[in-house]
């Protein structure tokens, strides 16, 4: 064939495709876009919204809670909108302004649990720091958070039996004023890592909240969008990011800083991950960095993709997350000859 | 492993109403797309008409054809349609003849460059499909055709 060969994700993207060609990275940009497409929760998202409504009113129908001041908000990675599919639980957090200061944190969940038995039976379970109402038509749990007021800060109820400090709200405003910083590019950045964590270490522990935690820490030293030196694109911003909190996550399993809370000063990340768990993340991590950054320099838009698919790998529903783009070459712009065939 | 031909599911159709339309005569035009790992893609066809077109005989125009292959790319925003081939309609249900062969044997030589035809064929149960590759070299294989959005098998 004489025709030129380039690549292109689909014919419809061709024209982007070339403007973004000659820069020598593999910007991907369709492949990203499509890529976070299917890690968006779809259907959870109605369901999340429909079961933490339902559980806001029936507490809300209570006098005592009423009477404590109840304030109830959406927080975890739902609220901040850095879930991928599949969302499989949704939290309320409770704030008590009014709460006793004798009140014992293990008796406010009973309270808790109790109230809410009266509405869901046996779908209702008391855990150390909150209380979990099942939704099994949406195979999806709320957990009920209750909180007193600590000065600027909340406290909840913690696995000793006492109370500790937490500012999941604050931690919301954060997230999106880093989103806003960065050109929106942070929450799907963050929804990437999330699942490339998934992708590359499954089940296992520490998990996406804890990869949360160090990419909201790693992207303070990620040039925002007021700077000329900030990633231009989504795979440069993926990149940037795996190679900033691969450090991150070393120095933690080496105990050389610990990851921090950003919504509570001097407050430790509490990671229920063992030293083994710790040392894996860390050591994927340095070498998804390194693959990120061959595959965003490559000259090779295939070779680049195929990287980015298997550091993406699948979604809950099977489905790869990156999709490696076809090769096509144009069809010929003239005629083979100035003759008229005749055909039969 | 034999190449494909695959076709559009709108380029397939647009293609049988133009073939129904001149029935009982010939009609053809050009084939257009692109060329993919399995081989060249239309994603869309020219009719070039020919109005001295007979049941057994079709002409296809050169400057006609040029000047349809010109405007057509540059109406094009994906930076890949071009030219692929030919195509024309047998009101019998036969598939490429040896002057068709031929024909596109030239143009293949001529041009340098691999150039696909498709005949399609009138049935007592519509409109069928046959596809040929002929290469520079002037050699000519059959090509498998898929049309995108139907069950191929049928």
């Amino acid at each position: 064939m004489s025709a030129p060969t380039l690549i292109i994700a689909l014919r419809e993207n061709a024209r982007d495709f070339q403007a973004e060609g000659g820069n020598g990275m593999s910007v991907l940009t369709k492949q990203f876009k499509d890529a976070l497409s299917q890690v968006e929760p779809g259907e959870d998202a109605a369901h999340a919204a429909e079961a933490h409504a339902e559980v806001r009113d029936v507490l809300h129908g209570h006098s005592d809670l009423v009477e404590w001041g109840l304030h109830s908000v959406l927080i975890g990675s739902y609220r901040r909108e850095v879930s991928i599919r599949r969302v499989k639980d949704v939290d309320v957090f409770c704030e008590l302004p009014s709460l006793p200061e004798d009140q014992d944190p293990q008796d406010l969940l009973d309270k808790f649990a109790r109230l809410l038995a009266d509405e869901y039976g046996d779908r209702v379970t008391k855990n150390d720091r909150s209380v979990k109402v099942d939704f099994p038509d949406f195979d999806m749990h709320v957990d009920v958070v209750p909180a007193r007021a600590a000065g600027d800060e909340w406290e909840i109820p913690d696995r000793d039996g006492g109370w500790e400090k937490t500012h999941p709200v604050k931690f919301s405003e954060l997230s999106t004023a880093r989103n806003q910083a960065h050109d929106e590019k942070y929450v799907p950045v963050v929804k990437l890592l999330r699942q490339t964590r998934r992708a590359l270490l499954g089940e296992a522990k520490p998990g996406g909240f804890f990869v949360e935690i160090a990419a909201y820490h790693s992207f303070a030293s990620i040039p925002d969008g007021n700077s000329d030196d900030s990633p231009n694109s989504t795979a440069e911003y993926y990149t940037v990011a795996l190679e900033k909190m691969a450090p991150i996550l070393r120095d933690h399993a080496d105990d050389v800083a610990r990851l921090m809370n950003p919504a509570i000063p001097e407050q430790e990340l509490h990671v229920r991950a063992t030293r083994a768990e710790l040392d894996a993340i860390a050591d994927k991590w340095e070498q998804a960095a390194v693959d990120a950054r061959e595959a965003l320099e490559s000259e090779n838009d295939q070779d680049a993709a195929r990287t980015f698919k298997r550091l993406l790998g699948q979604n809950s529903d099977g489905d790869d997350v990156f999709e490696v783009p076809v090769v096509v070459s144009a069809g010929h712009r003239s005629l083979p000859s100035g003759e008229s065939p005749t055909f039969g | 492993m034999t190449k494909k031909l695959t076709l559009a599911g709108a380029a397939w159709r647009a293609l049988q109403v133009a073939g129904a339309q001149s029935l009982p005569r010939e009609i053809g035009g050009l084939l257009l797309g692109h060329y993919a790992e399995a081989g060249p893609h239309v994603t869309e066809i020219r009719v070039v008409p020919d109005p001295r077109a007979t049941r057994i005989r079709y002409r296809r125009d050169a400057m006609t054809a040029e000047r349809i292959l010109d405007s057509s790319v540059r109406a094009d925003d994906t930076g890949v349609l071009g030219y692929l081939g030919e195509w024309h309609t047998h009101p019998l249900p036969f598939g490429p003849s040896a002057t068709d062969v031929l024909a596109t044997r030239r143009l293949a030589i001529a041009g340098g460059h691999d150039i696909a035809l498709l005949v399609l064929a009138k049935g007592a149960r519509g409109w069928t499909g046959h596809a040929l590759n002929a290469d520079s070299a002037g050699n000519v294989e059959e090509l498998t055709l898929t049309v995108e959005g139907i069950d191929n098998d049928e």
